[in-house]
């Protein structure tokens, strides 16, 4: 039976870097099928995470939440509403990643128990944890996924 | 897709919908969400009406509801250990399969926030964000499951 994150990680992390653009990050995220990615330094130190969620609530914070916003109005669209969706979503498209992840991500060591990162995760609400090695750098990535079937195999 | 095409939920929704049944098994789904590389999916009757939605979050409250009678009241945080409480209580590990045998309904979310084909991408985003839902099935006047809009769809949005 496996024991610690290391026997389930993944190795081959897919990884931002802090200057990339949210666009260049959203692109990557479709084409692997992945919701988030771990940004990292030029020393393999995980510096964040960007994932789908942290690029929902950039939009969150421009103009799409009002409290006057209702299907119905939807269906009325005005030009200017329609720029003002066009307008956000270039905007957030050009974002630096260090300006839009999520900065002192939940990190756990290569050597922790799974049980124990099933807890982490259940109790922090994140949905992946960067491993890293002795020294601080990503050796991996445990997903939600990968703890349940790891937990379904007992 | 540019923005200026996409208004509805109908836009961006996936219309083959993975969805599973009430009597299904924890087991099962685990392995079907892994396969299709999704993190959860509607519960659907006989009718295909949506009864609830099932997730890997609800898989994994699972494994926190064993009682562990040394947890400290005063740690927020409290990390547990499922392989030394085992070696304590040998009766645990059955218990833990028999929670991963056990069927959907017992797991799932019940009555899940449902969005229409006509309704805006921008009234979804909200849903998502506001409430934390990953997912929202699309259903027609009757509740019937004819899509599923998720988060990754929103990404959409930014690449063609």
């Amino acid at each position: 039976m496996k024991e610690k994150v290391e026997e389930i990680m993944t190795r081959d992390v897919i990884t931002a870097t802090v200057d990339e653009t949210v666009l260049n990050i959203a692109t990557v995220l479709k084409e692997n099928s992945i919701a988030g990615v771990p940004v990292v330094n030029d020393r393999k130190e995980v510096v964040g995470v960007l994932s789908v969620s942290d690029i929902l609530k950039l939009l969150d914070d421009f103009h799409w939440y009002t409290p006057f916003f209702s299907a119905m109005d939807l269906s009325h669209l005005h030009s200017d509403e329609l720029e003002n969706v066009k307008r956000d979503i270039e905007e957030v498209s050009e974002m630096r990643v260090k300006d839009a992840m999520s900065k002192n991500p939940k990190t756990i060591a290569q050597d922790t128990l799974i049980d124990d990162a099933a807890q982490i995760m259940y109790s922090t609400g994140f949905n992946r944890l960067p491993v890293l090695d002795g020294k601080g750098k990503l050796v991996g990535i445990v997903a939600r996924a990968d703890i349940i079937t790891s937990l379904c195999d007992l | 897709m540019q923005a200026e095409t996409v208004v509805k939920v109908r836009d961006l929704m996936t219309t083959a919908v993975i969805a599973f049944k009430p009597s299904d098994k924890v087991h099962q789904v685990a392995k079907t969400l892994r396969t299709n590389q999704i993190s959860g999916a509607p519960v659907i009757d006989d009718q295909r009406k949506v009864i609830g939605v099932i997730s890997e979050a609800d898989i994994m409250k699972l494994t926190a509801t064993v009682p562990f009678p040394d947890i400290d009241p005063l740690n927020p945080f409290p990390v547990f250990s499922l392989t030394s409480y085992r070696k304590k209580v040998e009766k645990i590990p059955a218990e833990i399969e028999t929670l991963f045998e056990g069927s959907v309904k017992d797991v799932m979310t019940k009555d899940p926030v449902t969005i229409s084909p006509d309704d805006s991408i921008l009234a979804a985003t909200r849903i998502m964000h506001k409430d934390d839902f990953n997912r929202i099935p699309v259903v027609d006047d009757e509740g019937k499951l004819v899509g599923l809009i998720a988060r990754a769809d929103i990404i959409s949005l930014f690449v063609q």
